[in-house]
């Protein structure tokens, strides 16, 4: 998953969310930084210099881009399996790649060793800005997925 | 000018809306980043019409759909649109049978929002014009969402 995003080391922005209802689950996107200034900047209206030292307006757009693209996942997800997902608010993350993937599946590891990673990515045509989207299902939301696909 | 409060835990949404509305002629007499400061201020300053988002942190007892409750027993005839993000239709199914007048999916389209404003205003301005026994052509209501 971090390579997905330039390595482990590569200081990146992530908003994770958890999915609530009949799918537990664990919902991160990761943007370089560089994509999250674009997209904040694009955003606010304001020009971002530093990820690091985004303000609370900067982060508050950020999050709410991740509010929008996780009940509109969910949302088509759902329909299509059946299931009901519900997502809390997003936490914003400045920090290593690698260690907020770490974060999720050091507590998923505690239940199976195997995780599905549901990778999407998108992009905003004028503004170039790429982020990853990966949905983490528990491994009973993992079963669920399985059985609701085979129906 | 109407003037109108804005409930969102996002300052980010808060500040977008605002500036919709301010564009437009509207004052934004307050703003409250959750349920239970909505109600609250609504007591104090009872705006024209509130732009309710129902999905919040619960770091109170009341949610979104609890504040419309709210607010709806201190003025039945209070002006509620709720903002939502879409896939939650049952949501604002239930915000709208609390008492929410109609609702705009995030993200927030300037038209459509000004155009619920609009109209929610106008509909309560024709209602109390009615009760004064004053003749006012019928009003289409707003969409009922889709569950």
């Amino acid at each position: 998953m971090p390579q997905a995003v330039g390595g482990e080391d590569q200081l990146v922005v992530g908003l994770m969310l958890r999915v609530l209802g009949d799918l537990p689950s664990n919902i991160i996107f990761i943007f370089s930084q560089k994509d999250a200034i674009a997209l904040a900047s694009l955003l606010t209206g304001k020009q971002v210099s530093n990820s690091s030292i985004m303000t609370d307006l900067e982060r508050s757009a950020l999050k709410e881009v991740g509010v929008i693209l996780a009940n509109a996942y969910l949302g088509a997800l759902g329909s299509f399996v059946g299931l009901g997902l519900v997502p809390t608010v997003p936490e914003l993350i400045i920090d290593m790649a690698g260690a907020i993937v770490d974060y999720i599946l050091i507590e998923l590891s505690c239940k199976s060793e195997f995780a599905l990673l549901v990778e999407s990515e998108f992009k905003e045509p004028t503004a170039s800005v790429t982020g990853h989207f990966f949905l983490i299902p528990n491994p009973e939301g993992l079963e669920l997925i399985l059985r609701s696909i085979d129906k | 000018m109407k003037k109108i409060m804005i409930v969102d835990d996002a300052i980010f949404m808060r500040q977008m809306l605002a500036k919709i509305l301010v564009a437009e002629g509207f004052e934004i007499c307050a703003e409250a980043s959750c349920a239970t400061e909505a109600v609250e201020k609504y007591k104090t300053i009872k705006p024209d019409l509130v732009t309710m988002d129902i999905v919040m942190p619960m770091m109170e007892e009341l949610d979104g759909i609890g504040a419309v409750r709210e607010i709806i027993k201190i003025d039945p005839e209070a002006c509620i649109i709720i903002c939502s993000v879409m896939g939650q239709q049952s949501l604002v199914v239930e915000a709208i049978r609390a008492g929410a007048k109609d609702f705009v999916t995030k993200p927030v389209q300037p038209i459509r929002l000004l155009e619920a404003v609009k109209n929610i205003l106008k509909l309560n301005q024709n209602l109390r014009l009615r009760r004064s026994g004053i003749s006012v052509p019928a009003m289409p209501l707003p969409p009922f969402p889709s569950s």
